[in-house]
């Protein structure tokens, strides 16, 4: 990909997007990010934690995306939040992690996260949405660090997506939760969960 | 929403600015922006708001997928959530 989007350059381009570096008329691709190959020693000085969801399977209840009060709730089930456990030494930096709830065959309405918390602290989602296909993306980030021997909670909250029109009626939808955890020595931790929403 | 770099980001990149190494001071990694990736980093300004920015790639770029921007504004929410961009002025959710 690179040798097409940089043909044509310019040798005194200046620090910046310029538009004679990329051709006009270049098919585009998913922009990502790519973790770089640690180093042994970043390795050797990596993160010793652990995460789970905390209480899958619970009697929960989904709230309305569209705001409190605009809807009625439903019940259902899934986890109450995820924890993380830190068996080294103190880390810092930010965890940052990404919310994907996608549903089990055919449905009329998704479902997403209400809130996430660290402790009593609320998180931020950002870039919180819902797909044609009713999935749920959303991110967010926690910067403030885990001691060592701590077990710390995020609980969460959920949602369903509101939809205009008719409502979804005597029927149990399933979606599979997924949360990618990215702690800052730049390792990954997936936890995967259900949820069930009653309509 | 207008966006720029974040101030505690350290960043090398090739000549030509195909790859872009980015390492935020409180984290212990590095991360790599190639492709398109490295080319929306580098329109992030303190200047171009995401409008502007998504208009920048609409043309330059054919978009058979219709997932242009939902993609993009995922990827500045990324970016955003590991504190490589910060928000710069005229935020406006």
């Amino acid at each position: 990909m690179s040798e097409v989007l940089n043909t044509d350059v310019d040798s005194q381009e200046e620090n910046g997007f310029s538009r004679r570096r990329v051709v006009a008329g270049v098919a585009w691709s998913l922009p990502v990010i790519a973790t770089a190959i640690a180093a042994p020693a970043a390795a050797a000085s990596g993160i010793s934690a652990t995460a789970a969801l905390t209480g899958p399977g619970s009697s929960i209840t989904f709230v309305s995306s569209s705001g409190t009060g605009t809807g009625t709730n439903h019940n259902g089930t899934g986890p109450t939040g995820f924890q993380i456990t830190n068996s080294g030494t103190t880390f810092t930096g930010a965890v940052s992690g990404t919310v994907n709830i996608t549903p089990t065959g055919t449905v009329a309405a998704g479902a997403g996260v209400q809130s996430i918390q660290a402790g009593s602290t609320a998180l931020t989602l950002t870039g919180a949405s819902y797909s044609s296909t009713h999935v749920y993306n959303a991110t967010f980030s926690y910067g403030g660090g885990i001691t060592g021997g701590q077990t710390l909670n995020f609980p969460m909250s959920f949602q369903y997506e509101r939809i205009s029109g008719s409502q979804p009626s005597k029927v149990t939808y399933n979606y599979t939760l997924t949360l990618t955890l990215r702690l800052p020595d730049g390792t990954s931790r997936t936890l995967t969960g259900a949820l069930t929403v009653s309509y | 929403m207008v966006w720029k770099r974040g101030g505690l980001v350290a960043e090398v990149c090739t000549k030509p600015r195909a790859r872009v190494a980015l390492l935020h001071l409180d984290a212990t990694q590095p991360v790599v922006l190639e492709g398109t990736a490295a080319v929306i980093w580098d329109l992030i300004d303190g200047e171009r708001s995401e409008q502007d920015i998504f208009a920048e790639l609409q043309g330059t770029f054919e978009d058979q997928s219709g997932q242009m921007q939902a993609q993009v504004e995922e990827f500045l929410a990324t970016l955003e959530a590991q504190r490589l961009i910060e928000a710069a002025r005229g935020v406006s959710h």
